[in-house]
C-alpha cells in the first residue's frame, strides 16, 4: 500500500452493515413497527403494514407476470404514497426497477424501456404512458396480496438509473441491494438519523437521491414525507410541504434550497444540499442552527461518496468533505497516479458502494471502473469519477469542475456530447455545439449549429422534445454559417461561442428597478425577460423561450414577491403564451393580494383545532351543533333535495371532511362527493304531530357527530302532510357558522331549481375553499401571531379571568354543556331610546347594550371589570364571502365600567368592540395560554359568558314551488355558562340567552333578562347621569342573590393515593407519564406536582398526550381526566385509582414503561468520518 | 511518441478493466490475454464480457 501521507488521499471510517437485501429490511422494520407512519402526503398515509400490504399486492402480480430474480420491471407512477409501495413490491418479487417517469420524454422513455429489457411496467401511471408500447404490459396497481419472501440476495441489482450519455444514448447504472444498505447506514451514521426521520420526499424516482428520500427512513423506521407533483413546482407549495410535515431531515439541490426560507423551516434539523456546487452564501443562509451538510457523489457510487458539515462562514469553492463510512477517495493525475495534497487531479472513488457498471455497457464500464492499486483488497475496483478536485490542507476534498464534457443543468447530469448527438440527428443541421453557460436562472445549455439557415426554434423542438429531458433541451439556438476554431488547437473555440453567447444575451432591457407605478403588462414583461434572458411577445411560448419547471417557480416567487400575485406553477406551464400568463396574473389580482393560495388540500384551521378539542373532551354532548330547520308548504321533490344537497357538498368541500387524529393531532380528510342521504320520517300518523316534531327536531339538533368518521352535518325531513314537510339540518360548527346558513340557503335553492327541472345541478366553482382559509390563516397568523398576542397579554393584564354570577346550583366539577333559552324583547320606549343613544354616539346598538350588560354584571358581582366573550367573523377577504366553513373567533372583551356616564360606557364598549377584531393573529387558545389562566375542568377557560353581538338579518331558505317559513329548533346546548345574542325581532330589539340549567334556573334568567331591560331602558334615557346612581334598586334581589351554597364547586371524587415505589421516589405510573409529558413539552425535567399547563402545556399538547398514553397503557382513558388531574402525582393517582383490576393494570404499565424508557435511549450520534 | 498500451484484466468477480502495461498490475487483477491501445482494449472488453454479473451473483443464480 502507498505511503497516504504524502499523496492526495481520504478513507472514511470502517462501518459493519447488514448483509440482506432491501426488501427483507423493510420487512423487518414493519414486523417491529407495523402501525408507524412509512410514508405520508398531507393526509394521505400508510403504515408499515399498509406499505407492505400494496407492495406484496405488487410482488404478486409480477409473479404471476413471470418476473423474478434479477428482472427488470418499469416502474411509472404518480407521486403517491402508492409509487413508494410499487417501487418497494418490484424489490420484494426479487427483481430491479426500472424508473420511468410519466409525462417524460416519449420516445426517450420507451428506449430506456427497452435499452432495460423492460417487458412488464407497473404503476398509477403505467396504462397512460405504455398501453400502446409494444412488447410491454403495462399494469396498473393490484390489490394487496399476502406476504412472500423475497428471492433477490444482496448483490442483486436493486434499480437502474439511466444518466446522460456521451455518445447520445443514456446510460443505466447497475445498483445492487448492498450498495443501497450500504450507503443507508453509512448516511444515518455520519448525520445521526434514526427512527425518528422524517425524509424530504422531493427526488424523481430517477435520480439517484431518491435513494436517500425512500431508503434512509423506511429502512430506520422512519418516514418518507413524499410531495407531490404540484406542490414540489412551487416554492410557496414546497416550503408549506415541508413545514407541515415537519420533515427534519433530507437531501435538496443548491438551486431549489436557495428559493426556501431557512426561518420557515425550523423543524428540518438536517440538510444535505448537493448535486452541483453548493454556493457558500447558501452555507451562511442555511448552517445556523441545523446541520448543514455537503453531499456529494455520481451515481456510479450509489447516491453519495463524499460528504461533510458545512459552517456559516465557508468560502467558495466550498469542500465537499470527506468519503462516507467504508469508502475511499484519491486524487490522481491522467495515470492515475496520486498527485500530492493541494494539487489538481481528478477524484477517484473505492468502496462497497460502486455499482456493478452500465447495463449491457462492457467497455465503458471497463473504462470507468478501474483496478485499486492502493487498496489492501485484491481485486478492489475505483471509480473514474471526471471530476477535478484537490485535497485542502484539513483533508477535506474540494471540487473545482468537470475533467470532461460533463455538465449540471438544474441538478442533473447531462453529457453534451448526448445532445449534440441528438440534434445532429435533424435534417438541415450539419454541425452543433452545445455549451453550457451561466444563465438567469443558473447554467443553462446554448446550441450553436451551421448553417445559418438551420431549421428553426420550433423544429429543432419538435425534434429534441421527444428524445431529451427538459434539462437537456437548449435554452437558446444560435444558428452560425460557420463554427470558430481556435488557430492554437485547430479545434471548435469553444471559448470565443460562450462569448458570443453572453453576447447574445447582452441586448437584454431587464435590469431595471422596481417601479411602484409601473403597470402590470411592463412589470410582468420585466420579470419575464429577467428570467429567460429575451423579452417576450405576446405569443411566445414559456417553454420555446427556454422556461422549465425551475424558471416557472422563479417566476411565480418573483410575481408573488414583486407584485404580491399568486399564480399556479401548473398554469404557468399549461398556459404557456406570455398573453397568457398576463391573463393569468390580471385574474389572481381580485383574490390574491393577501397572500390568499388556492387549491390547497385539507388543511385544519386553528379554531377547528380548538373546536375538535372541545368535542374531544365533551363527546357525548353536541353543544357546538347548529341547527336549523324550515316549514315547507308545497309539493317537495325529496329526490331533488338529494340531489341539490349532494351538489351544495360538491361545492362546498369542507362538508365533506373528517377530523381523525394520529397520536392525538387532529388532520383533515376530504370525502368525495356521494349522494347526501334525506331520511324522510312520516309523522303524519301521530296524534300529536308538533310535539313529536318538537322532540324530534330537538334530539336531531343534539346529534353526537363523529368528526373523525364524519360526515359532519345530517338532513332529516319530516312529513306533517302531502304537502307540509320541515326540512331540518344539522351541522357540526367546526364545518359551518352563521354567515354559511346564508350560503347554504342560496346554493340549495339554486341547486333545488335546477334539480326539479330535471336538470344535474351546476353550482359555480369557488375561486378558494376551505382549506384555502385555513392555510391563509396559518400564514396571517404566523405572521402576526406575536405582535397581536403582546396586545392581547397587555390589554387583558390584570383582568379577572373567571367571571362568577348568582346562581343557584354549585358548579358541576366537570362543565356539562347542557343548554335552556329564554328571551326578552326590549318594550318599544326603551328600543327607541337605546336606538337614540347608539345613533348619537355614532356606535351600534350591541355597544348600547354590551355596556348595559356590563353595568349589569357591575352590580351582580360588586366587580367593575369583567372579561366577555365576542364572536369574530375571521372573513376578512371577499374570496371567502361565498365558502361554507367555521371562521368564527371568540375574543375576550373586556368590559370596564365604574366612575362613569352610561354615554361614556358605551363609547367604551365601542372601542371594545372594534379594538378586539383587530388583533387577529392570536387566537383564544394562544391568549389563554400566554396568559397562564389555570386549567379547570368546570369551566371553559377565561370565557364563561358570551356576548354575540353578530347581527345577521336571519336567512331565509326559498325553494322553487314551495313556500319556506324558519321553524324553531332548539339550541343544542351551552358551550359557556350564559351566552347572549342581540337580536332584532320584527324590528325591535331584543336579547336571547342560552344558558347553563345545571347553574341557573329558567326563573332567574328570566328575572335577569327583565332586569337588563328595564336597566338598560333606564341608563339610556339618562346617559349622562353616573351610570351606578341610575336605577340603584336594579337588578332585584331574586337575580343578584345567589342560592345559600351554591357559589361553590361541587366536589369531584377524590382518586385512592398510590404509594410512590420506583427508584426516584415515583410510582411505575408517574414514571411513565413524566417520560411522556417529557418527550411531549420538550423538557429534560419535570416535577410530580408541575402542572402541565404552567410548565408549557397547552389543550392540543395534552392531546398528544392523551394519544400516547393511550397507546402506552392499551386502556380507554377519557381526555377529561387529563384535564382534571393536571399533575403527574394527581392523574396517576387517578389512573391507579381507576383501574378495575389495578394488579393487572399495574403489570400493563411496568411493561409500558419498559418500553417508555428503550424509546427514550438517546439517538445514535455521527460516526466518526466528519470529526 | 508512441501510444500509451494497455492490458485487458480481470478479477475474481469476473469483472473486467484496462490497465497500464507500464504498471505493475493490483492485486487480485489477472492479464486477460489481450494488449492494444486503449480503444483496442475496451472494443475488446465489448466482446469478451458477456455476462455483466459479478460472478458470485450469477453462480446463486439458477
Amino acid at each position: 500500500m502507498t505511503d497516504i501521507l504524502s499523496i492526495s488521499a481520504v478513507q472514511g471510517e470502517p462501518l459493519p452493515w447488514p448483509d440482506a437485501t432491501l426488501a427483507e429490511l423493510v420487512v423487518a422494520q414493519a414486523a417491529r413497527t407495523p402501525d408507524a407512519v412509512a410514508v405520508r402526503q398531507w393526509d394521505d398515509r400508510l403504515s408499515y403494514r399498509e406499505l407492505l400490504e400494496r407492495a406484496a399486492g405488487v410482488a404478486a402480480a409480477l409473479r404471476a407476470r413471470g418476473v423474478g430474480r434479477q428482472s427488470r420491471v418499469g416502474v411509472c407512477g404518480q407521486r403517491r404514497p402508492e409509487l413508494v409501495a410499487t417501487v418497494l413490491g418490484v424489490l420484494l418479487a426479487g427483481a430491479c426497477y426500472v424508473p420511468l417517469e410519466p409525462g417524460g420524454p416519449r420516445r426517450r422513455l420507451r428506449e430506456i424501456a427497452a435499452d432495460a429489457g423492460v417487458t412488464v411496467v407497473i404503476g398509477d401511471a403505467a396504462e397512460t404512458e405504455f398501453a400502446d408500447a409494444p412488447g410491454i404490459a403495462a399494469l396498473g396497481l393490484p390489490g394487496p396480496a399476502p406476504l412472500a419472501p423475497c428471492p433477490a440476495r444482496p448483490g442483486d441489482p436493486a434499480y437502474v438509473l439511466f444518466t446522460s450519455g456521451s455518445t447520445g444514448r443514456p446510460k443505466g447504472v447497475l445498483t445492487t441491494h448492498r450498495n443501497v444498505v450500504e450507503f443507508v447506514h453509512g448516511v444515518a451514521a455520519i448525520s445521526g438519523a434514526d427512527a425518528g426521520v422524517r425524509s424530504l420526499g422531493v427526488a424523481s424516482l430517477g435520480f439517484d437521491s431518491v435513494t436517500m428520500d425512500l431508503f434512509v427512513p423506511l429502512l430506520l423506521g422512519g418516514s418518507v414525507q413524499l410531495i407531490g407533483a404540484d406542490d414540489r413546482a412551487d416554492p410557496v407549495r414546497l416550503a408549506r410541504f415541508i413545514a407541515a410535515h415537519q420533515v427534519n431531515w433530507g437531501f435538496i439541490t443548491p438551486t431549489v434550497l436557495a428559493m426556501l426560507d431557512p426561518t420557515e423551516l425550523p423543524d428540518w434539523k438536517v440538510v444535505f444540499c448537493g448535486g452541483e456546487a453548493v454556493p457558500a452564501e447558501l452555507a451562511a443562509r442555511w448552517a445556523p442552527g441545523r446541520t448543514f451538510l455537503n453531499g456529494y457523489g455520481p451515481t456510479e457510487t450509489t447516491v453519495l461518496a463524499v460528504s461533510g458539515p458545512l459552517t456559516a462562514d465557508v468560502t467558495d469553492p466550498v469542500p465537499i468533505g470527506r468519503p462516507l463510512p467504508n469508502h475511499r477517495a484519491y486524487v490522481v493525475d491522467a495515470d492515475l497516479r496520486p498527485v500530492p495534497p493541494g494539487e489538481t487531479g481528478e477524484l477517484l472513488i473505492g468502496g462497497p458502494g460502486l455499482a456493478d457498471g452500465y447495463l449491457n455497457r462492457p467497455g465503458l464500464t471497463a473504462e470507468r471502473f478501474v483496478p485499486d492499486p492502493f487498496s489492501d483488497e485484491p481485486g478492489a475496483r475505483l471509480y473514474r469519477t471526471g471530476d477535478l478536485v484537490r485535497q485542502a490542507a484539513d483533508g477535506r476534498i474540494v471540487y473545482l469542475g468537470r475533467a470532461d464534457r460533463q455538465v449540471k443543468i438544474r441538478g442533473q447530469r447531462i453529457e453534451l456530447g448526448e445532445v449534440e448527438a441528438v440534434l445532429a440527428e435533424l435534417p438541415g443541421v450539419d454541425r452543433v455545439v452545445v455549451e453550457a453557460v451561466p444563465g438567469p436562472s443558473g447554467a443553462e445549455l446554448v446550441a450553436f449549429v451551421t448553417p445559418a439557415d438551420a431549421p428553426d426554434d420550433e423544429r429543432l423542438r419538435g425534434h429534441a422534445g421527444p428524445r431529451l429531458t427538459a434539462a437537456m433541451l437548449p435554452a437558446r439556438v444560435l444558428r452560425l454559417a460557420d463554427l470558430p476554431i481556435s488557430a492554437i488547437s485547430g479545434k471548435v473555440d469553444r471559448a470565443a461561442l460562450r462569448a458570443r453567447a453572453a453576447a447574445d444575451r447582452a441586448d437584454d432591457p431587464a435590469r431595471s428597478p422596481v417601479d411602484p407605478d409601473e403597470p402590470l403588462d411592463a412589470a410582468v414583461r420585466r420579470i419575464w425577460t429577467r428570467l429567460l434572458g429575451a423579452a417576450p411577445t405576446a405569443e411566445t411560448d414559456f417553454l420555446a423561450a427556454g422556461g422549465n419547471s425551475i424558471a416557472a417557480m422563479r417566476l411565480v416567487a418573483a410575481l408573488r414577491a414583486e407584485l404580491g400575485r399568486h399564480v399556479d406553477t401548473r398554469d404557468v406551464l399549461t398556459g404557456r403564451t406570455f398573453a397568457g400568463l398576463l391573463e393569468l396574473v390580471a385574474a389572481a389580482a381580485a383574490a390574491d393580494g393577501d397572500g390568499l393560495t388556492t387549491g390547497n388540500p385539507p388543511t385544519l384551521s386553528p379554531p377547528q383545532r380548538r373546536l375538535w378539542f372541545v368535542d374531544q373532551l365533551a363527546p357525548s354532548s353536541a353543544p357546538y351543533n347548529i341547527a336549523v330547520a324550515h316549514r315547507l308548504h308545497g309539493p317537495l321533490d325529496v329526490t331533488a333535495l338529494g340531489v341539490a344537497l349532494r351538489a351544495v357538498a360538491e361545492r362546498h368541500d369542507v362538508l365533506r371532511w373528517r377530523i381523525p387524529q394520529t397520536g392525538g393531532v387532529p388532520y383533515a380528510v376530504r370525502e368525495e362527493p356521494t349522494d347526501v342521504a334525506v331520511p324522510v320520517v312520516d309523522l303524519t300518523g301521530g296524534a300529536d304531530r308538533e310535539r313529536e316534531l318538537a322532540e324530534m327536531l330537538a334530539a336531531g339538533a343534539g346529534h353526537a357527530f363523529d368528526l373523525a368518521t364524519g360526515p359532519p352535518w345530517q338532513v332529516t325531513v319530516y312529513r306533517l302532510g302531502p304537502a307540509e314537510h320541515v326540512l331540518a339540518i344539522t351541522l357540526h360548527h367546526a364545518v359551518f357558522d352563521g354567515w354559511s346558513e346564508a350560503v347554504l340557503y342560496d346554493d340549495l335553492g339554486a341547486a333545488y331549481e335546477q334539480a326539479v327541472a330535471g336538470r344535474t345541478p351546476r353550482l359555480p366553482a369557488l375561486g378558494a375553499g376551505y382549506a384555502d382559509y385555513a392555510v391563509w390563516r396559518a400564514e396571517r397568523d404566523r405572521r402576526r401571531g406575536e405582535a397581536d398576542l403582546a396586545w392581547w397579554t397587555g390589554h387583558l393584564e390584570g383582568a379577572p379571568t373567571v367571571l362568577e354570577l348568582p346562581r343557584d346550583r354549585p358548579r358541576p366539577a366537570v362543565q356539562t354543556y347542557v343548554g335552556a333559552e329564554a328571551a326578552v324583547r326590549l318594550p318599544e320606549a326603551t328600543d327607541r331610546a337605546v336606538r337614540t343613544l347608539a345613533e348619537r354616539l355614532g356606535t351600534t346598538v350591541a355597544a348600547v347594550l354590551l355596556a348595559g350588560f356590563g353595568e349589569l354584571l357591575a352590580r351582580l358581582t360588586g366587580g367593575d371589570d369583567h372579561v366577555l366573550g365576542a364572536i369574530v367573523a375571521d372573513r376578512r377577504l371577499a374570496a371567502f364571502d361565498d365558502v361554507i366553513g367555521f371562521f368564527i373567533d371568540t375574543v375576550p372583551v373586556r368590559v370596564r365600567t365604574g366612575g362613569a356616564s352610561f354615554a361614556e360606557l358605551v363609547d367604551r364598549c365601542a372601542a371594545e368592540l372594534h379594538e378586539v377584531t383587530t388583533h387577529p393573529g392570536a387566537p383564544l387558545e394562544r391568549i389563554v395560554e400566554a396568559l397562564g389562566v389555570g386549567r379547570d375542568t368546570s369551566r371553559a377557560p377565561l370565557v364563561q359568558v358570551l356576548f354575540n353581538v353578530l347581527n345577521f338579518a336571519p336567512p331565509r331558505l326559498a325553494l322553487t314551488g314551495l313556500a319556506a317559513e324558519p321553524a324553531p329548533v332548539p339550541k343544542p346546548g351551552s358551550p359557556f355558562d350564559i351566552t347572549v345574542y342581540v337580536v332584532e325581532r320584527a324590528g325591535r330589539v331584543g336579547v336571547e340567552v342560552v344558558h347553563n340549567p345545571d347553574l341557573f334556573d329558567g326563573e332567574r334568567i328570566d328575572a335577569l333578562l327583565a332586569d337588563l331591560a328595564a336597566l338598560v331602558g333606564v341608563l339610556a334615557a339618562n346617559p349622562d347621569a353616573p351610570a351606578r346612581q341610575v336605577a340603584a334598586e336594579l337588578p332585584r334581589p331574586t337575580v343578584r342573590v345567589a342560592q345559600l351554597g351554591a357559589m361553590t364547586v361541587a366536589a369531584a371524587e377524590s382518586p385512592r393515593v398510590v404509594l410512590p415505589t420506583g427508584p426516584e421516589g415515583l410510582t411505575e405510573t408517574e414514571e411513565l407519564i413524566a417520560g411522556i409529558w417529557r418527550e411531549v413539552l420538550e423538557r429534560d425535567r419535570v416535577a410530580v406536582t408541575d402542572n402541565f399547563f404552567d410548565i408549557g402545556g397547552h389543550s392540543l399538547a395534552l392531546a398528544e398526550v392523551h394519544a400516547r398514553l393511550t397507546a402506552a397503557t392499551g386502556r380507554s382513558i377519557k381526555m377529561l381526566d387529563l384535564f382534571r388531574h393536571p399533575t403527574i402525582r394527581a392523574l396517576a393517582a387517578g389512573l391507579d385509582g381507576a383501574a378495575d383490576r389495578p394488579e393487572l393494570a399495574r403489570a400493563a404499565l411496568r411493561a409500558a414503561a419498559r418500553r417508555s424508557r428503550t424509546r427514550r435511549n438517546p439517538p445514535r450520534r455521527p460516526g466518526g468520518t466528519t470529526h | 511518441m508512441a501510444e500509451p498500451r494497455f492490458l485487458v484484466v480481470r478479477n475474481d468477480e469476473e469483472q473486467y478493466s484496462i490497465w497500464s502495461t507500464d504498471r505493475e498490475l493490483p492485486a487480485g487483477w489477472h492479464d486477460a490475454g489481450f494488449t492494444g491501445s486503449r480503444e483496442e482494449c475496451l472494443a475488446h472488453v465489448d466482446t469478451v464480457w458477456t455476462d455483466m454479473r459479478p460472478r458470485s451473483v450469477r453462480e446463486t443464480a439458477s
